[in-house]
C-alpha cells in the first residue's frame, strides 16, 4: 500500500498541518508498538518522541512507496532494537516449536488436540492472564503479532517495519500465536464454558 | 494430502495467504473434515481479538498523547499554537 501523491508531497515539504495530522494519526499505534517491543510506558513514550523527531527531520526523504505509518513504525522499531543491541536477551523461545511438534504424531495428525479459548474471551477476567502470556513471548514475536492483530498492518508492511523476510515473519507469527495459545490453554482457558461468561 | 500439522503451520504463520490455489483449497477441504483444526483456527482468531482489545484499551491515554504532540511540534519548530 502506498500513500496518496499529494500527501507525500506535503510530508516531503514539511507542511505543518500535514505533519501534525500524521503525528496525531500515528501516535497511539506507535506507543502501543513501543510497549509491545518490551518498553515500560515512560520509556515507550521517550522512544516514540525521539522517532517522531527523526521523522520530522527526515520528512524530505520520504518517498511514498510505503504508507507513512509504516515508515514511522519502521523508524521506531529500528530505534528500539538499536538501543537494545548491547543488552539483548533473546530467550530460548524456540521451545515453543518442540511443544507444537509434540502435539502431532509421526503422520502429522493431532495426538493432543487443541483445547484453548474457543469462545470470545471475557475482558476483565482474561486481562491479567493474557498479559502474562504476552510477556512470556520474545519481544520480536510480540511486536510482529501486535503489528498484525492490533495495528492492522499487512504482512508485507510488517516485514518492511521489522526489516525481515516473509519467511522470518512467518516463523515469528507462528511462535507468537502458538506461544499464546499454549500458554492460555495451560492456564485452563477453554477447558470449560465458565471462562466465556 | 495436507496433514493437521501442515494446516496449523500454514494458518499460524500466515503463509496460507501467499500459498498456491492448490494449497489453499487443500486447507479448506481439510478444515471441512477436521474439527480439531477448525477449533485451532477459531482459537487463534479469539486470541488475536483479545490481544487487540487489550492493547487498544490499555494504551489509550489521550492527555499524555496530546502533551507529546505539543512537545514534538514545539521541538521541531512546528506550527505556532
Amino acid at each position: 500500500m502506498s500513500e496518496q501523491v499529494d500527501r507525500v508531497a506535503a510530508i516531503r515539504g514539511g507542511d505543518p498541518v500535514t505533519m501534525e495530522t500524521v503525528i496525531r494519526e500515528c501516535l497511539p499505534g506507535l506507543i502501543r508498538t513501543a510497549i509491545a517491543a518490551g518498553l515500560p510506558r515512560d520509556r515507550a513514550e521517550d522512544a516514540v518522541q525521539a522517532s517522531l523527531l527523526v521523522f520530522v527531520q527526515r520528512a524530505s526523504e520520504y518517498d511514498g512507496r510505503a504508507r507513512v505509518s509504516t515508515w514511522l513504525h519502521g523508524i521506531l522499531v529500528r530505534k528500539i532494537w538499536e538501543e537494545r543491541r548491547t543488552a539483548r536477551r533473546e530467550t530460548a523461545q524456540e521451545d515453543i516449536d518442540a511443544v507444537v511438534e509434540s502435539r502431532f504424531d509421526a503422520d502429522g495428525t493431532w495426538v493432543r488436540p487443541p483445547s484453548g479459548p474457543e469462545e470470545a474471551l471475557a475482558r476483565g477476567e482474561l486481562r491479567r492472564e493474557l498479559s502474562s502470556c504476552l510477556e512470556a513471548l520474545a519481544d520480536r514475536q510480540r511486536v510482529a503479532f501486535t503489528l498484525r492483530e492490533v495495528e492492522g498492518f499487512t504482512t508485507e508492511e510488517v516485514c518492511n517495519i521489522l526489516g525481515v523476510s516473509a519467511n522470518h515473519l512467518g516463523v515469528l507469527l507462528f511462535r507468537a500465536r502458538n506461544g499464546l495459545r499454549e500458554c492460555l490453554e495451560a492456564k485452563g482457558f477453554g477447558r470449560s464454558a465458565d471462562v466465556a461468561v | 494430502m495436507l496433514r493437521c500439522k501442515d494446516v496449523t503451520r500454514l494458518v499460524a504463520s500466515e503463509e496460507l495467504r501467499t500459498a498456491s490455489w492448490r494449497t489453499r483449497i487443500g486447507v479448506r477441504v481439510h478444515l471441512a473434515f477436521c474439527r480439531h483444526c477448525r477449533r485451532y483456527v477459531r482459537e487463534l482468531a479469539r486470541i488475536g481479538a483479545a490481544v487487540h482489545d487489550l492493547y487498544r484499551d490499555a494504551a489509550d491515554e489521550p492527555e499524555r498523547e496530546e502533551a507529546m504532540v505539543h512537545r514534538v511540534l514545539g521541538q521541531s519548530g512546528g506550527p505556532p499554537r
